[in-house]
């Protein structure tokens, strides 16, 4: 593939104008409305201005929500690689089945996730299956109040992003050379300490790769938080939607799209420097 | 008293139907350089790691110093296994891979360093402690491997063919090295692998393995020169098998007597009957020749081939009913050429008194019964840099591969030429 694209540079050209159409063109228009005060349209003065992302910074209620997001998607990110580890190691390790459990992994992949969130609707609401199996084994009295909350959207979060942890996990997990673990025990490791510092270590990367496929996509998600969250459980990603469709103030908008852009990116930053990523990346150009 | 350090009684593994360790017991003695010999899947791997407890045995038993290893891990066992892939820990540097075994027995740190200069000295490392492993060359990983096994002082080192992923030159002088830090730590090594020459190099004792099961244990050479069956005479080196059709004794009294009295293999039978009957007869011949008794092999083709065998040896042929799929084996570095006598007489003489004249045969040699000596055609001539490789094509003996050094002796040697050639009558090893 790589020779083909070698000998044949014009082949690069579809993919580039997909590119620059679908990427670069909006990034460029969310990128000029973010620093100016109007629509561009003719007839209107257009002006440059900061003041889009003051607004962020200045109301309260903005803040909140920014810090609520974060807190939302760090503790999805958290469970989600609590949960995909064991799911991956099993898959990588203890089974010879994993083709075909990666494929069952992915089948609720094929219905859309605004359905399964719906779905989690029937399932958590106040009678729903939960509360009516609770009530009927009389462990409560009154119908618990899960949907609406930001439990339900975090639990939602973790539902749809989990197997986007699982994959790049169980990627790495699966190319540590089973002997590694061998000669870590050989050498007088107890099994759980020749986990840690093999197989754990060893798909760190995995984990960061992983990380940043759920935190990015988790920070910004609307729809989830929409469909399962009550008022006080919004996230940014509903702001941004209805300052586009609703509002109509595109410019707020992108400076906020913009804002949430160099979070995710900062955080990612900081937790690959704290994770020492680069070190792990050079040891593993084996 | 010897001391075994690791002893196996009738051990057995299966995987499923295929018996990978066929009731194998064999005994290791301590400080000695053990090799595990056999192709692959002949179950040399299985059996080294049984002993170092990474997968349990089906029946038997493992005893290492006298102890059995019955449901006892690889951490808890005086064993260390250097692994095939070495499988160095990549996101350690070598020193961190060197201590680790160290570290998890929770060494003292002055002690840690102590050993990891000692045995940073023994590998030939010292000065790369910082390095990463990506950053050493695959001798260098090689010896980090070994450093890490040997670091915690095992009482075993289990070796799975760790110098198969190496290129030849460096490979030969790995063995050397191997077999230097062994004499020198003292310490048993158990090595497997399925490279014949590497096992003939290193090793005070090898066992050829196949089919799960042991064929011969020996030193080297007692395999080389004397393999028990066909497999290890075929599997350890490169070898002539000529089919025979029957055998026949040698006059019973001196050799080289002309009168020689052919008999069939069923005469033989009824002398083996006999001599059951009776003692000895007392002869004033030497012991040797008493042990030992000459016989005649009448090969598929018809040619004749004498040979000096042990008596015990010839009786457990005559036992056999029929003389089908009898061989008789010999290497091709056994068999001595010489030039035609009637080719080039002059140079000939030149070579013996230059010295080189070891190949003159006198007429007296050949008559003596003591060789057997043949007339053939050379077919092919492989040069080989140190060796010349040749295939001989004789009436007598049919086609036979023969090697010899690359002296100026041989230069001339063309395909097509006539040679003559000869073996002593003690060489070679008849199969049934």
């Amino acid at each position: 593939m790589s020779q083909l694209l070698k000998n044949n540079k014009k082949l690069i050209y579809p993919g580039f104008l997909w590119f620059l159409f679908f990427f670069i063109f909006p990034l460029t228009v969310i990128l000029v409305y973010a620093f100016i005060d109007n629509f561009l349209r003719s007839g209107t003065d257009v002006n440059f201005t900061f003041d889009n992302f003051l607004i962020i910074f200045q109301r309260k209620h903005y803040l909140l929500l920014l810090g609520r997001s974060i807190r939302i998607s760090l503790i999805t990110t958290f469970f989600s690689i609590a949960f995909a580890y064991p799911i991956a190691y099993f898959l990588a390790k203890k089974t010879k089945y994993d083709k075909i459990l990666i494929v069952a992994l992915m089948i609720p992949f094929w219905v859309n996730y605004l359905i399964r969130t719906f779905a989690w609707k029937l399932i958590i609401s106040e009678n729903g299956i939960i509360n009516k199996i609770l009530t009927s084994l009389n462990i409560i009295d009154e119908p618990l109040r899960i949907l609406y909350t930001e439990f339900a959207v975090i639990l939602g979060l973790i539902y749809t992003h989990t197997p986007m942890m699982i994959l790049p996990l169980y990627a790495t997990i699966s190319r540590i050379d089973n002997s590694l673990l061998e000669a870590a025990l050989d050498l007088g490791a107890s099994k759980s300490r020749a986990f840690f510092d093999i197989i754990l270590r060893l798909s760190l990367t995995g984990i960061f790769a992983g990380t940043v496929l759920v935190f990015i996509p988790v920070l910004g998600s609307f729809a989830i938080p929409a469909i399962l969250g009550g008022t006080d459980s919004m996230m940014i990603g509903n702001i941004i939607e209805s300052q586009f469709i609703e509002v109509g103030n595109w410019n707020f908008g992108s400076a906020f799209t913009l804002t949430l852009a160099l979070i995710s990116l900062a955080m990612i930053f900081i937790y690959s420097k704290f994770f020492g990523l680069q070190s792990i990346y050079k040891n593993q150009e084996i | 008293m010897e001391k075994y350090i690791v002893e196996l009684k009738n051990v057995v593994k299966k995987f499923g139907n295929f018996t990978a360790v066929d009731n194998i017991s064999l005994k290791i003695k301590e400080g000695s350089f053990f090799s595990l010999l056999g192709p692959s899947g002949c179950g040399k791997t299985t059996t080294l790691r049984m002993i170092g407890g990474f997968i349990d045995t089906d029946k038997g038993d493992i005893l290492i110093d006298s102890s059995n290893m019955k449901g006892v891990p690889p951490n808890k066992r005086s064993t260390s296994l250097v692994f095939q892939n070495l499988a160095l820990f990549p996101h350690m540097n070598v020193k961190d891979n060197i201590i680790y075994g160290l570290k998890k027995r929770k060494t003292p740190p002055d002690i840690i360093n102590e050993k990891l200069k000692r045995i940073l000295n023994i590998v030939n490392l010292s000065g790369l402690e910082h390095r990463r492993i990506t950053e050493l060359s695959g001798g260098q990983q090689q010896r980090v491997a070994l450093a890490r096994s040997l670091i915690i002082e095992p009482e075993i080192l289990l070796l799975d063919e760790p110098l198969a992923n190496l290129d030849k030159k460096l490979r030969i002088s790995m063995q050397y090295e191997l077999k230097e830090i062994q004499k020198r730590i003292g310490t048993t090594f158990l090595y497997v692998t399925h490279d014949q020459g590497e096992a003939l190099a290193m090793s005070d004792t090898i066992a050829v393995m196949n089919d799960g099961k042991i064929i011969q244990t020996g030193s080297p050479s007692e395999i080389y020169n004397h393999p028990s069956d066909i497999f290890v005479a075929d599997f350890i080196g490169a070898g002539n098998f000529i089919e025979l059709k029957a055998l026949k004794k040698l006059g019973s009294k001196e050799f080289g007597n002309e009168n020689i009295h052919l008999k069939d293999i069923n005469d033989i039978q009824d002398n083996v009957e006999d001599r059951k009957n009776q003692p000895e007869p007392l002869t004033n011949q030497s012991n040797h020749v008493n042990e030992f008794e000459s016989i005649i092999c009448i090969t598929k083709a018809g040619g004749k081939i004498i040979h000096r065998m042990k008596k015990d040896n010839l009786r457990k042929i005559s036992l056999k009913d029929s003389a089908q799929n009898m061989v008789f084996f010999i290497r091709p570095e056994k068999i001595s050429l010489m030039r035609n006598l009637s080719f080039k007489a002059d140079n000939y003489i030149e070579d013996a008194e230059n010295g080189t004249g070891s190949r003159f045969l006198r007429q007296e040699d050949i008559d003596s019964k003591e060789i057997n000596f043949y007339q053939g055609i050379i077919e092919s001539i492989i040069f080989e840099g140190p060796d010349i490789r040749l295939v001989i094509n004789s009436n007598q003996a049919g086609r036979l591969k023969a090697e010899v050094k690359n002296e100026r002796f041989f230069l001339g040697l063309t395909v097509g030429s006539s040679i003559d050639f000869f073996w002593n009558i003690e060489e070679g090893t008849v199969f049934f």
